[in-house]
């Protein structure tokens, strides 16, 4: 097992290594000036000439980019040239809300999509069943960014009961916090609840007509605690790999749900930082995304391989 | 002109598949009703020219932010244009995309599918490479490349292939993963048969079943791709119809006059929903292995 | 005295006729004076601004309008405006200055403490102003001509020019002139200033500041106003908001939206098209913002085709300057049309222009083109979409230039792009742009002839030169005259007209004053 997870890890790297070197050659590709951005309209060309040389942007590409991997291989991402504080602290200072915003939309997505799509199952066939699967298809066949609009335009705009948009940091109060990821969870999670619904029913399926479900309902138990304890239970096992892909469109996501909601998460960030051209902000961020991103990956293996010997030989 | 044989031979079992491929469909609900759905949009984006009661570009200040009416069937825009002459337009763009999204992306990720399924050499740097696409945020990676690039039609369908082809190339892989080691390529092999005729007679057929289920869902994703770009201002030029463009204006107005939120995003859901429901059912159809019932 | 109270008087006046011209379409953004007694102490006020603000609040550090905004709730400097746009003292007691304009000297207030506690002296007005003279354009301009500068004692600074420099003041009263300890300028030298040492005099100081989420200033208790009447910035301050809190919101429609539903009390630069949904919706007031910007092509006067001034006077023929500037800004209420550079709200406003102006001729302009041996070169016109007038207003002038017979290719990409490559002289032919309507001619960035465009001109030299140096008012308005008239002789730029930009705020904001850069002390929250 130990060495199975060592070999993931250093699998990692090629592809960490892939990802750090596309996004900068990307950058560099880029046209744009990020002291334009920061020193503002009237600045004089001898003053962007000079804070150019301050931020190292007028040394060779080459340089540019073995200094950055150097110090990125030292956990050091760099300074956002814009907000003029290291990376990683933008970085932690946004992690919050797009975590809350993450694991919320994760809870509707579960609590909406996991009931869905057992009960479609066990009515396989029936109204119940194709009704549920129609509206989980135009769950996931709904744009996020027009749904959040239309949550906005009568949560917010008509009744407003709770605020078109914003953030307020958990240390302001749980409730205060939720009332604005509300509409943004329930924007987010929708999609990935009508995903869940349809994995989570034929899953289901297949494991109500195993074996052991067969001779469990042979042996007399009753259907709920077949349904419940025995096909749910392994069910999990691909639904974990569900989950990691869910996870990874999450994070994807929130780019445009925290631009509708003006909420101050990564995404946002990434967003504004590829518009200023603050380059060291936009590798470091699409590193720590596509660590993630690998990681959750990685988890998910190790995850089906203790479920499952088989799978650790692959 | 004689009737041989063959050719009635021929015609009897082009028949007889044209009936089973009409009885499968019409089994598959979905495919039936999704195909009929998405005919409908192309329909719509074809005869655009007669269906378009306005210019949709045409702007007019005295006519701004009025409510649907005989004279503008679903209201005006920020600008006094026709919302539904600009929806009736942007079907256009929307199917250009997805259409040249899917093929684009069908024709590379199907390539690198089959070389890295069939060559072990090539499989390991290059699926290292998809693993890196696929590591970036696919919307990420669209802006991206959009700020490279610059705003034109030609290169969104490049952005949202980049993103769409590694998925392809991993489901064309896997199928000729699959088949590597089976008979019938294994004769061919020793037959003697080259690289390139194994690939493209053997293999390719056996891999398009996958390949146009995926690329169903990929036409699904690039029309959805292109919305959300031109939402956020990265996608086509602003000149060119486009419902996330549509939308994106229409946010500034959503107090007052809903009605340009709503047509738009109602003809994306819509004709998201029919790609994804032509999807499901192609799957079920075509590829039982996947099949989801 | 009674020039200045006139001044300030005509200027009311003629703002009143304008509100009433607008047929009463938009309100004035609120009345300053009277309602001093109504207002209640306290409260946070929200306000949406447009982005992170760039270097947060040091406004020598950028040229941002932005961050000057915010830097002028907190800092001060040796001078402010009044609501003519004249330099009026503000940490300074009074001052002399030689009628030669070589000599100033200025003695500070006393009884002034920064928000650290500890007072103000002139070596932190030397200081401040050396780093100003440093990294900031205009106060390299001011310091180039400068003999020395200088703290003869606690309370008084002497500045010697080598140049005759009468325009001082002006540039003094601009916030990125504004005075920091001795300590904080010091230390920040041509680096930003760190956020804790953000420290001036005003009357709100720094309180704290989560990126991307807000930007908190709290109203400084010990602040020490002054006892004139307010007039503009200049005049009585008196803090009465405990804290304001400006929110950066990106999104233009974010910023309505939450005005609408009272997320956020006030909403700089919204879309002119919101103006009469702001206007029926009781809970709000809509704020016309004028004087604001001005909006010309530059042509780039280094390298290519319009090195050649005929050419440069062919695009100006050939198209309707008014049109252009409805194009890119649609609702006449935010327009005017206009040839000068000032505002006519200001002392600098000029008529020198008037007759060139909105005048197209296209046979003439065809002539020029063959004059100037053009032979269907491309111009390479840089634009960007991210303001949605700089597309636009492009756009339609392409049209009118290949109506003569031009052939021009917009290259359309993001700001930050456009901003990287009109510094280029290769890269481009025009480029557009907009200008402070309230700003001393000679403070105007494309005066410096590394600026993009590249205005390169002896005669300008001479007259930007003799702008910094007059004392006298009314030879300064002859300069000026002088100055826009070559303008439009040179035509480094073709002036298409002014442009207002719409804010807003809740109706329960009090005592907020519609000037251009916007400011929150006299203003409170009621109800």
């Amino acid at each position: 097992m130990v060495s199975f997870i060592i070999r993931r890890l250093v699998s990692m790297i090629p592809v960490m290594l892939m990802v750090a070197t596309g996004v900068f050659l990307l950058l560099k590709l880029t046209p744009g000036d990020p002291v334009g951005v920061i020193l503002g309209p009237d600045a004089t060309e001898e003053r962007r000439q000079a804070l150019r040389d301050d931020l190292g942007l007028n040394d060779p590409l080459i340089l540019q980019y073995v200094r950055w991997l150097g110090d990125a291989a030292r956990g050091d991402l760099g300074d956002s040239l814009f907000l003029n504080q290291p990376v990683l602290t933008s970085l932690w200072e946004r992690a919050e809300p797009t975590l809350v915003l993450t694991l919320l939309s994760t809870l509707v997505a579960l609590s909406i999509g996991l009931p869905t799509g057992i009960l479609a199952a066990q009515n396989r066939g029936k109204w119940l069943d194709m009704g549920s699967m129609g509206i989980a298809i135009l769950g996931i066949s709904m744009p996020t960014f027009w749904l959040g609009l239309n949550l906005i335009l009568i949560f917010a705009v008509t009744l407003r009961w709770l605020p078109v948009a914003g953030y307020a940091p958990l240390s302001e109060g749980l409730w205060e916090s939720l009332r604005y990821m509300i509409l943004p969870a329930i924007t987010l999670g929708v999609a990935q609840a009508a995903l869940l619904a349809r994995m989570t029913r034929s899953m289901m399926l297949d494991v109500l007509s195993a074996e052991y479900v067969r001779v469990a309902r042979a042996k007399g138990l009753r259907e709920r605690r077949v349904v419940y304890f025995h096909a749910l239970r392994n069910a999990l096992i691909p639904l974990i790999n569900v989950a990691g892909l869910i996870f990874a469109a999450l994070l994807g996501g929130a780019v445009v749900t925290e631009q509708i909601f003006n909420i101050p998460g990564i995404g946002r960030l990434l967003i504004q930082a590829v518009g200023r051209r603050d380059v060291p902000l936009v590798q470091g961020t699409v590193l720590v995304i596509a660590a993630i991103y690998v990681l959750v990956n990685l988890i998910v293996d190790i995850f089906s391989a203790v479920l499952d010997p088989r799978l650790r030989q692959t | 002109m004689a009737i041989t044989a063959d050719s009635l031979a021929g015609a009897i079992e082009r028949r007889s598949r044209w009936t089973q491929l009409r009885l499968t469909v019409g089994r598959n609900r979905n495919v039936l009703v999704g195909g009929s759905l998405l005919l409908l949009i192309v329909a719509v984006a074809v005869l655009a020219p007669v269906l378009m009661t306005h210019d949709p570009s045409f702007q007019d200040p005295g006519e701004r932010l009025l409510a649907p009416s005989s004279e503008y069937l679903l209201g005006t825009d920020g600008s006094g244009r026709d919302v539904f002459s600009r929806v009736v337009k942007g079907a256009q763009l929307s199917l250009l995309v997805g259409i040249g999204v899917a093929t684009a992306t069908s024709i590379i990720g199907g390539f690198i599918g089959l070389i890295t399924g069939f060559v072990p050499r090539v499989d390991a740097p290059v699926m290292r490479v998809m693993d890196g696409l696929m590591a970036f945020p696919g919307i990420i990676l669209a802006i991206g490349i959009m700020a490279v690039r610059g705003a034109e039609i030609s290169n969104v369908i490049l952005a949202l292939t980049v993103v769409n082809t590694p998925r392809m190339a991993r489901v064309v892989r896997s199928v000729v993963l699959g088949l590597a080691n089976t008979q019938f390529v294994e004769a061919a092999k020793s037959s003697g048969c080259t690289l390139w005729r194994i690939l493209g007679v053997h293999l390719l057929p056996n891999t398009l079943s996958p390949l146009i289920v995926q690329a169903s869902f990929v036409f699904a994703e690039a029309v959805l791709g292109e919305a959300t770009l031109s939402f956020l201002g990265a996608g086509a030029p602003p000149e060119v119809p486009s419902w996330g463009g549509m939308l994106s204006e229409s946010r500034l107005f959503l107090s007052q006059a809903s009605w340009t939120m709503i047509a738009p995003g109602a003809a994306l859901t819509f004709t998201v929903f029919a790609l994804n429901l032509l999807g499901d059912g192609l799957r079920d159809m075509l590829d039982p292995r996947l099949r989801h019932r | 005295m009674s020039s200045y109270l006139e001044r300030a008087l005509s200027a009311k006046a003629d703002r009143r006729e304008f509100a009433l011209g607008a047929a009463g379409a938009l309100a004035l953004g609120a009345s300053g004076a009277g309602a001093q007694d109504e207002i209640s102490e306290g409260g946070n006020l929200q306000i949406a601004i447009i982005g992170e603000p760039p270097a947060v609040a040091d406004a020598v550090f950028t040229t941002a309008t932005i961050t000057n905004n915010i830097a002028q709730q907190m800092f001060e400097g040796l001078f402010t405006f009044d609501e003519s746009f004249n330099p009026q003292p503000m940490l300074i007691e009074d001052y002399d200055s030689s009628a030669d304009g070589l000599e100033f000297s200025f003695r500070l207030r006393s009884g002034i403490t920064f928000h650290n506690g500890d007072p103000l002296t002139s070596a932190d007005v030397v200081a401040s102003l050396n780093r100003w003279g440093e990294i900031n354009g205009r106060g390299r301009l001011i310091f180039d001509r400068m003999n020395s500068i200088e703290a003869p004692d606690e309370t008084t600074v002497r500045m010697v020019f080598d140049q005759p420099s009468g325009v001082l003041p002006s540039f003094l009263a601009r916030s990125e002139a504004m005075i920091t300890p001795a300590s904080v300028a010091e230390a920040a030298g041509a680096e930003q200033i760190p956020e804790d040492q953000l420290i001036g005099t005003g009357p709100f100081r720094f309180e704290e500041h989560a990126i991307d989420q807000y930007l908190r200033l709290a109203r400084f208790d010990d602040y020490v106003s002054r006892d004139e009447e307010s007039n503009g910035l200049a005049g009585r301050r008196t803090p009465y908001l405990d804290s304001i809190d400006f929110v950066p919101v990106p999104d233009e429609s974010v910023r309505a939206n939450g005005l609408i539903t009272g997320e956020y009390h006030f909403a700089d630069v919204l879309s002119a098209d919101l103006a009469e949904m702001l206007e029926l919706d009781p809970g709000v007031e809509s704020i016309n913002v004028q004087p604001y910007y001005w909006y010309s092509p530059h042509f780039n006067k280094a390298a290519g085709l319009f090195t050649n001034q005929a050419l440069r006077h062919a695009v100006q023929l050939c198209f309707s300057q008014s049109e252009s500037m409805l194009a890119g800004f649609g609702r006449e209420e935010f327009v005017r049309f206009d040839a000068s550079i000032c505002g006519e709200e200001t002392a600098w406003y000029s008529t020198a222009g008037s007759d060139a102006y909105d005048n197209p001729d296209l046979d003439q302009a065809r002539a020029l083109l063959e004059e100037g041996g053009y032979d269907g070169e491309t111009v390479r016109w840089i634009a960007t979409r991210e303001y949605p007038y700089n597309f636009l207003m492009a756009d339609y002038i392409r049209q009118q230039m290949e109506a003569i017979g031009m052939n021009v290719e917009l290259v359309v990409s993001d700001w930050a792009t456009l901003v990287q490559n009109r510094a280029d002289p290769d890269a481009y032919e025009i480029f557009l742009t907009g200008h402070s309507q309230y700003s001393h001619p000679a403070t105007q960035p494309f005066n410096d002839p590394t600026w993009p465009g590249f205005w390169e001109s002896e005669a300008k030299t001479d007259l930007v030169n003799a702008m910094i140096a007059e004392t006298d008012p009314d030879a300064l308005s002859t300069i000026i005259d002088d100055y826009t008239t070559l303008v439009w002789e040179e035509m480094p730029f073709v002036k298409c007209g002014d442009n207002f930009v719409l804010r807003g705020r809740r109706a329960e904001v009090v005592g907020y004053v519609n000037v251009p850069d916007f400011f929150f002390w006299n203003v409170g929250l009621n109800g």
